[in-house]
């Protein structure tokens, strides 16, 4: 089951790989090769996840038939992984040792029951007064059974010796993967700490877009009253210059008058003249005449002055008038250039306003997505863990079986040494025996032992 | 005649091609306005045609022969018509200063032959300019001279077979 819970964490772990590694793509502008890439790392994690599950769980089944003694000792199939291939081969070599062990011992207990038999029929003519010299056969029968045993046990300590190194490089590399997971638990936490550096820019992002709208929406506002304001006083300055065209032309018309007036005073200035004239051709009767004709030509040049007068009046005026419409003119001309200054910038604050509105959203879509990212590295952390505590349940299993092993050679010992009384068994400094290069005892410990028994 | 002028002492003083010049009161008839005038054929410069003065047909002269023989100018914007014993008869000028009495220092040599220079009797001033004093009598006898002259002119040239008359309307 715990293997099933390993396979299943290799393969969110490389799912979990290909979804960061889209987001990150995602965020660098190109979608499509993201998603493509996540693809192929979701699928080359899943194969390298299927594959590891299946050889691990190989292994398991190979390791469970070998306790259970249903393995089979020619048909071992390598899984790949070197460490475990080792392994495995230090067990089969070990159970196949047991297993001549066991094929020893039970052809010496079929010597032993031989000789126990052959030691009652020998026994048994000797009570009934019999040859007892077969009882001499005896202290050799034991002394080689012992030393069959001796030897047996001698290889049966070795194997479970080199179970207990492999159960000590089994120990040493699930330490090893415990660290990895560490580091990779580690590893994940500072993808999540950045992933949460990500999220707090997306939201400042965002924020500071939103201010932009806000703040690009009041000019645009602003600049409407503006325009509204502007078409005001463009109204006012077209009705000031309809007015003063009206004044330009009523001016036109009085200077029409005047003209006529001065017409009028001219031809009065001649017919004034003329009386004069006559006046004079009368002589004496005429000075009279002379007088009011004199008069009338007076107020005939009166009126010619004052004619001149209004004609320079209302030449001013009309150049005044025409001045002030060409200035009119040329402020509409400005009002006209100012509105459309106008709605450029307008048009510009509505670009603003909708290249705003196009970046908050794309903050928030990238909050969104860091925010899915920080639960996917929260989730991938808490597997990492999970997997980081089979490890050391693993690593505790294999303490126990290494533990296990030492006592069973500590049982091998004692019984060695109860079977052998007296035997001095060559023992290191840790109390394990000191073995050959063959994994057996040595020849001056057996020389001991025969000496002891035969004594 | 010459102590009747005196006598009165008023002259009407107007102004014709850039001069000012005065004539004798009694001797002008009447100022017009300017209007359209009658041209006639085979006229000399110095008539401008026929004018139309109260339903009278009257000789209108031009003085830019005597005045400024090289000026462009037409004429003026009123016509000044004279009355002298020969009957009426205008001038074309630009405009009348007035009806005053002026002090007119006459020329010590005074002729009578009608010559420009008779005819410009004597001179005087007036709003501080100075003004020629003509002589209406000898200024239409001048015109009248001329007027015979040309056309005296004329109708030997005709006879002789010369081509004066081309372009005169007979």
């Amino acid at each position: 089951m715990k293997t099933h819970i390993l396979l299943g964490l290799n393969l969110l772990t490389a799912f979990v790989a290909g979804l960061v590694v889209a987001t990150m793509f995602s965020r660098m502008g190109s979608s499509a090769m993201a998603w493509m890439v996540s693809a192929v790392v979701v699928v080359a994690g899943g194969l390298f996840a299927a594959h590891s599950g299946l050889r691990l769980n190989r292994v398991m089944k190979q390791l469970r038939s070998v306790a259970s003694g249903e393995f089979s000792l020619t048909g071992f199939d390598p899984v790949g992984l070197m460490e475990l291939d080792e392994i495995v081969a230090i067990g089969t070599r070990n159970l196949k040792s047991i297993y001549a062990l066991a094929d020893s011992t039970g052809q010496a207990t079929d010597q032993l029951q031989q000789a126990f038999a052959q030691l009652d029929q020998r026994l048994q003519p000797a009570a009934n007064g019999a040859d007892a010299t077969s009882l001499e056969h005896l202290p050799k029968l034991l002394n080689s059974f012992t030393d069959s045993l001796n030897r047996e046990f001698g290889q049966f300590t070795t194997c479970g010796r080199e179970i207990g190194r492999a159960a000590d490089q089994i120990a040493r590399h699930a330490e090893t993967q415990s660290g990895v997971v560490t580091q990779s638990a580690q590893l994940v936490e500072q993808i999540s700490e950045q992933i949460d550096a990500v999220l707090q820019n997306a939201d400042a992002l965002s924020s500071t877009a939103n201010s932009t709208r806000e703040d690009s929406a009041n000019g645009l506002r602003q600049v409407d009253e503006l325009l509204t304001e502007l078409a005001q006083v463009e109204t006012l300055i077209a009705s000031r210059g309809k007015r003063l065209r009206a004044l330009g032309e009523n001016t036109l018309e009085i200077s029409g008058i005047v003209e006529t007036i001065g017409q009028i005073s001219s031809r009065t200035d001649l017919l004034a003249i003329n009386a004069s004239i006559e006046s004079v051709r009368a002589g004496q009767h005429g000075r009279g005449f002379a007088i009011v004709a004199e008069e009338v030509r007076s107020l005939a040049e009166q009126s010619a002055a004052a004619v001149r007068d209004a004609s320079l009046r209302i030449d001013s005026i009309q150049a005044e008038t025409q001045q002030s419409v060409s200035v009119i003119d040329d402020e509409q001309a400005q009002i006209q250039s100012a509105v459309t200054r106008l709605q450029n910038a307008r048009q510009l604050l509505e670009k603003i306003v909708e290249s705003s509105d196009q970046a908050a959203s794309h903050g928030r879509e990238m909050a969104r997505d860091s925010q899915q990212q920080f639960r996917l590295a929260e989730q991938f952390v808490d597997h990492v863990q999970t997997m980081a505590q089979t490890v050391r349940d693993g690593r505790n299993e294999i303490e126990g079986m290494r533990w296990t092993s030492r006592s069973f050679d500590k049982l091998a010992q004692q019984f060695l040494q109860r079977l052998s009384p007296g035997s001095a068994l060559p023992i290191d400094v840790n109390g394990d025996y000191a073995l050959d290069q063959h994994g057996g005892l040595p020849s001056s410990a057996l020389q001991q032992q025969e000496v002891a028994v035969q004594s | 005649m010459n102590n009747e002028q005196q006598q009165c002492g008023k002259y009407c003083v107007f102004d014709c091609h850039g001069h000012r010049f005065a004539i004798e009161a009694l001797s002008v008839r009447s100022v017009e306005p300017w209007s359209p005038w009658t041209a006639l054929p085979a006229a000399p410069d110095c008539l401008a045609g026929l004018a139309c003065l109260h339903k009278e047909f009257v000789p209108l002269f031009l003085l830019r022969e005597f005045v400024a023989p090289n000026s462009e100018m037409s004429g003026g914007n009123q016509m000044l018509f004279l009355d002298t014993g020969a009957g009426a008869w205008g001038v074309l000028i630009e405009q009348v200063l007035g009806l005053e009495s002026i002090e007119v220092s006459f020329n010590a040599a005074r002729g009578t032959s009608a010559d420009w220079d008779q005819v410009i009797a004597g001179s005087a001033t007036f709003q501080d300019q100075f003004v020629s004093v003509i002589d209406a009598e000898l200024l239409y006898e001048l015109l009248d001279r001329r007027l015979r002259n040309y056309w005296d002119n004329l109708v030997d040239g005709v006879e002789m077979g010369t081509d004066s008359m081309q372009g005169v309307a007979v």
